[in-house]
């Protein structure tokens, strides 16, 4: 069954019910929020539609499908919901209250669904009715609700399992990762989260660490986000935490590492002096002024903080594979290692024991930690990683008793994930033995195509892959920076093989993407500079032109190329996904022309294809904008190096071409490329060269004076006024430009290579690259 | 050919909002004028619409919702028959003040027996610089296209105006703005405005009270050496004047009481790097042309674009003795300063502050971008 609700209704408006409706609103489903009265959920409307940071809208506009109501109007707007979510505070009599109120108007056969983080979801439903019941799950979003992938679906005993299926199709079409789990204290995440938190504070006490250097460990050497446990934890608050935890010790009799979730006596008096992180400015850390201190435990005072000094942490941080990095941190008999052999133990043992318990199978609970806790690789997916042997000797250390599935998987000789013959992933599963885990027919399976063999030819920079059906992917993929996937030579000798293969008939159409952390996050810099140094100027222009007639190549291919920008898609990366003819976009896009922060200019097409598409704009009654408004437009947006929040806000700024598509599930915009790419091929008709009208001398001039306006009031640094004026005439189209003769592509490449070499070579531009290279952040001279 | 003398039978205006998030925001320019005007000609029901020979509307940026010829629709849209045309003129700030120069000399040679003036400025919707500026290189190398802010900052350096003098100045205007409110003095001048989903704008929306340690902690707004901040700059702002005259004879004939006369108009060029200086040789003109020296002046009301820039003309015209006779009921510091607008709203508040004061003779006056000046002198009706 598919499940698509027209309108849903929301009841309660605080931050998690608002970032719910935001949810539905950008997936174009209208919603009802319902508060106390109208006004009040009026006004967490009007607060969701002008955040700022961290928007839960993808675009304002989309605040316009959330109706703000009150709860009196149930009996007339209940009814026009399919689905209700009730997300009041939770307090257990609140929300039997409030569900009383749902069951009395609710239609029939609508789905009824309680968020909660900890109580009993048979607890929250007892009393409704048996529609009710049999309509009705538990979720429990992380907040952020657009930010944080995972949403853990809860049936009560009465739910029907089609509808938790179709339930959870409808929030991975939202962009959501889901997992089911049972209805047993804090379900899945929290649970094991919880209990590894609580590990690492006992581990760090034990072997004498500071705050600073078990965050150190436990942050991406481990695999886990930079936030590692004890800024997560100031994040989280540490009431919310105690709470949690209070939550498994008393709840969960039965659980054999319960002693270690008795809440730790400093978390307590933390919590008891209101230090309870970022919420009350103090934590763990504590910020003071532009300085970061540390509590220390002894003393319970703040002091200065202490750069942590781990050889291991240092070595281990250099690996870019996960596995290795992983396998560097358990390897030897130091402290850390013995802290990351006792941590992995532990939480691997407490994971394996909740399989059966809080979920189906060890493959939800992974799923689970990696979606909710941002982990690379689940807890027991790390004891698979480093050897069930080796992993159940540190368990047997730790005197805890060896769970039953890594006994069965030892006395099986299996390890617990695995490929089956298709090269599906599989997960031991006694006793049907390894299970695989189906095709989701939404999803392109890149690792899967790799262990295929579907690679055509790769470099340390990207791969060109057989994605069948004629298709083949450029995939950026960095070797050394996975994450960010830099633009260089290498991705450029993969573009360019690409479109060598299709001229030569062995594919019929290119799709740029990949599923890495981010698309591309701009050109290599050190290169850059390395090639600056050395005075090799001619090279950097040839990159540049290279980037350029490679862009050029793809838009007016005589085949369909398609890009599937997501996340970071900055500079180069941008202007790799507009040097194809649609592209089929992550709603999570993060897409800038940001050179101006390393004191450059776009010169890979990037001012070329923002004029092209702000040109193609038209007004009510069908007319250009006029050669300056579009040139301002663009000026606007790489003078200040905007950076999208999303997709649709791309789209709305310009940066995407109105027929480009949004998907909200990031996991499937590469096959949704793919399809798009095959589609096209049907009546293919290239895009021939488009021209653009702009102003020239006047409109230049006109630049310039609003720069030295600027420059003189302090409002732009000297260096950027320099950058400002060579990106005036770039986008004037230079002073030869005459907006009744529109000015060809060629000749706005032409212009951004001077503008680019230009200023490539310019001391304060060495100044920007190196700043960002040394501090990740823009310097302003 | 016999001149005919000129009368302004009456004006109004609405109130100047804030350009940022302020209330008129939700209107175009053209509803705007257009309430305004209905306004204005609503209280003059003796004064028929078959015998205007055109409405003149200035505004500053004559383009998108200000342009396609905007008086012209100002007229239709306010239900003048076809047969009255419309004229849009641009003068930069002095807009309206030509529009109002326009019909004054049109109809003293006998051409049309009553005449609209219009002034509007949406500054939120059409920026300051307009949508398409283009630029030409000679003009730009002789700095033609100086910042209005930053001819501010020339005078206040050449003429030593200190940016203490030029924010006692601006409190000044404030305090006198809002001391103008608390005694009901706009009331017929400011026409309240409806607002689309209910609700009115009757209120200027920038007069407050004085915050010296704020203004002090202002930040120089056009260079970094400078003193001309936010605070001594007129705000960019949101509003509609209008004006409405007639040659005397047909006010007498139709029975309509006049509420002043003019006696003389001047328009002069200045330095356009000094472009504030324009109100000093304008005047000069004007005073000659009406007979009349500042002595017999009871009313100046001086455009304050900068307060630097008044400041400036003060001193260069030799104004000091008549200090007090200056925007006795506020300036555009403190009312706010669409540009188109201002021309027509400062005749206006000239005649509010003749009638409150009983004086007898006005002298309106304003700069110029370019480097202009612009003067209207009048004699209030029966003085």
């Amino acid at each position: 069954m598919e499940f698509l609700p027209k309108r849903v209704g929301v009841v309660g408006g605080g931050i998690m019910g608002t970032g719910i409706a935001a949810l539905f609103a950008n997936l174009g489903i209208d919603s009802t929020l319902f508060d106390l009265d109208a006004a009040t959920a009026a006004k967490s409307i009007e607060a969701l539609k002008n955040a700022t940071k961290l928007p839960q809208l993808t675009s304002r506009r989309n605040a316009k499908r959330i109706t703000p109501a009150s709860t009196t109007d149930y009996p007339t707007l209940l009814p026009a919901c399919d689905a209700i979510v009730e997300v009041v505070p939770e307090i257990l009599s609140l929300k039997k209250k409030v569900l009383a109120g749902i069951d009395a108007h609710r239609r029939p056969g609508s789905i009824v669904s309680t968020n909660t983080s900890g109580l009993s979801v048979n607890a929250i439903v007892a009393d409704c009715s048996d529609d009710l019941k049999r309509h009705f799950l538990g979720t429990h979003y992380f907040h952020p609700v657009r930010y944080m992938p995972l949403v853990e679906l809860i049936p009560c005993a009465e739910t029907q399992p089609e509808l938790l299926e179709a339930y959870g199709a409808l929030l991975r079409r939202a962009g959501k990762q889901v997992v089911i789990g049972r209805d047993t204290p804090n379900f899945i995440a929290n649970r094991v989260g919880i209990y590894a938190m609580l590990k690492v504070m006992a581990l760090t006490a034990k072997h004498g660490f500071t705050f600073e250097e078990a965050d150190a460990i436990t942050g991406p050497p481990m695999l886990t986000p930079k936030t590692a446990t004890y800024r997560l934890a100031d994040m989280v608050g540490l009431d919310t935490l105690l709470h949690a935890t209070a939550n498994s010790y008393e709840n969960c009799p039965d659980d054999l590492q319960r002693d270690e979730l008795q809440p730790p006596a400093l978390l307590t008096r933390m919590v008891e002096a209101k230090r309870l992180g970022l919420k009350t400015g103090a934590g763990f850390y504590k910020k003071d002024g532009k300085q970061i201190l540390t509590l220390d435990p002894e003393s319970f005072d703040y002091r200065a903080q202490i750069k942590p000094d781990l050889e291991r942490v240092r070595k281990a941080g250099k690996l870019s594979d996960p596995k290795q990095r992983l396998a560097a941190m358990h390897e030897g008999d130091d402290r850390v290692a013995a802290f990351a052999q006792e941590l992995t133990a532990a939480v691997g043992a407490y994971a394996l024991h909740r399989v059966g318990e809080v979920a189906a199978d060890l493959k939800t609970i992974d799923d689970a930690m990696c979606w909710g806790f941002g982990r690379t690789l689940g807890p027991i997916a790390c004891v698979d990683a480093l050897g069930l042997e080796r992993v159940a000797g540190w368990i047997d250390r730790a005197e805890i008793p060896r769970p039953a599935l890594l006994e069965q998987a030892l006395a099986k000789g299996t390890t617990l994930y695995g490929y089956d013959d298709a090269q599906r992933v599989t997960y031991f599963s006694p006793p049907a033995g390894h299970v695989s885990v189906p095709d989701d027919p939404a999803v392109l399976d890149l690792p899967r195509l790799h262990r295929l063999g579907k690679a055509v030819s790769e470099n340390a920079s990207a791969k060109l892959v057989d994605l069948g059906d004629g298709v083949v992917l450029l995939q950026p993929a960095s070797a050394y920076v996975p994450a960010l996937n830099p633009i260089d030579d290498g991705v450029l000798d993969q573009l360019e093989a690409a479109h060598e293969h299709i001229a030569q008939g062995r594919f019929r159409a290119l799709v740029i993407g990949n599923q890495a952390d981010n698309f591309c996050a701009g050109a290599n810099l050190k290169a850059v500079v390395d090639l600056a140094a050395a005075g090799k100027l001619g090279a950097i222009e040839a990159l540049a032109k290279r980037l350029q007639d490679l862009g050029l190549r793809g838009l007016h291919a005589d085949y369909p190329v398609v890009a599937a920008p997501h996340g970071l898609t900055l500079g180069g990366g941008l202007e790799l996904a507009l040097g194809a003819q649609l592209r089929v976009a992550a709603s999570e896009l993060y897409a800038g022309l940001v050179e101006v922060g390393v004191g450059l200019v776009p010169a890979g097409g990037g001012c070329l294809r923002l004029l092209q598409l702000q040109s193609a704009k038209r007004n009510l009654r069908g007319r250009p904008l006029g050669p300056m408004q579009n040139a301002l437009a663009v000026f606007q947006k790489i003078a200040y190096g905007t950076v999208s929040s999303s997709a649709a806000d791309a789209q709305e700024q310009g940066m995407l071409a109105p027929e480009d598509r949004i998907v909200a599930r990031g996991d499937a915009v590469l096959k949704a490329a793919k399809d798009a790419a095959l589609e096209r091929l049907e009546g293919f008709t290239p895009i021939p060269p488009t021209p653009v009208a702009l102003p020239g001398e006047g409109g230049y001039l006109s630049m310039l004076s609003e720069v030295d306006a600027l420059l003189r009031r302090g409002a732009i640094p000297p260096h950027g006024a320099t950058i400002a004026r060579v990106q005036a005439r770039i986008l004037s189209g230079g002073p030869d430009a005459n907006p009744t003769e529109p000015t060809s592509e060629e000749r706005i490449l032409e212009l951004e290579r001077e503008g680019f070499m230009e200023l490539v070579q310019h001391p304060k531009t060495h100044e920007r690259i190196a700043h960002m290279l040394k501090t990740g952040k823009p310097l302003f001279n | 050919m016999q001149v005919r003398e000129i009368a302004i039978v009456d004006a109004c205006r609405s109130p100047i909002a804030k350009s940022k998030k302020g209330a008129l925001n939700a209107l175009t320019p053209l509803e705007l004028s257009a309430q305004v005007v209905n306004a204005l000609m609503e209280r003059n029901p003796k004064v028929p619409k078959d015998r205007f020979e055109m409405v003149v509307a200035g505004t500053a940026y004559p383009e998108a919702e200000q342009g396609l010829n905007v008086a012209r629709l100002i007229g239709l849209k306010t239900g003048f028959p076809v047969s009255v045309a419309g004229v849009t003129v641009n003068q930069f700030c002095a807009s309206s003040q030509q529009a109002v120069m326009i019909l004054h000399d049109a109809m003293a040679l006998g051409k049309g027996d009553a005449g609209l003036a219009v002034g509007l400025e949406h500054m939120a919707r059409v920026p300051q610089g307009g949508f398409n500026p283009s630029l030409d290189r000679e003009l730009h190398e002789r700095n033609v296209y100086i910042g209005m802010g930053d001819t501010a900052e020339v005078l206040a350096t050449e003429l030593k105006i200190s940016r203490d003098d030029q924010e006692a100045f601006a409190m000044r205007s404030h305090e006198k703005a809002l001391q103008a409110w608390s005694e009901g003095a706009f009331a017929k001048e400011v026409v309240p405005i409806a607002l689309p989903g209910g609700g009115t704008c009757a209120q200027d929306e920038f007069p407050r009270a004085p915050d010296a340690a704020k203004l002090r902690s202002l930040k120089p707004a056009f260079r970094t050496d400078g003193t001309v901040t936010a605070g001594t700059s007129s705000p960019l702002s949101v509003g509609v004047a209008a004006v409405l005259l007639m040659p005397v004879e047909v006010a007498q004939e139709l029975g309509v009481t006049p509420r002043a006369t003019i006696l003389s108009t001047a328009v002069a060029g200045v330095d356009y790097e000094r472009m504030g200086l324009g109100p000093v040789p304008a005047s000069e003109k004007a005073l000659a042309r009406a007979g009349l020296t500042l002595d017999d002046i009871d009313v100046i009301e001086l455009n304050e674009a900068f307060a630097a820039q008044a400041l400036a003309v003060i001193q260069k015209g030799g104004w000091e003795a008549h200090v007090d006779k200056i925007n006795p009921l506020g300036g555009a510091l403190a009312l706010g300063h669409p540009l188109g607008m201002s021309g027509a709203r400062i005749i206006g508040t000239a005649l509010t502050a003749l009638e409150r004061g009983g004086g007898k003779h006005a002298l309106v006056t304003m700069c110029v971008g370019g480097g202009q000046g612009a003067t209207t002198i009048l004699k209030r009706w029966g003085a």
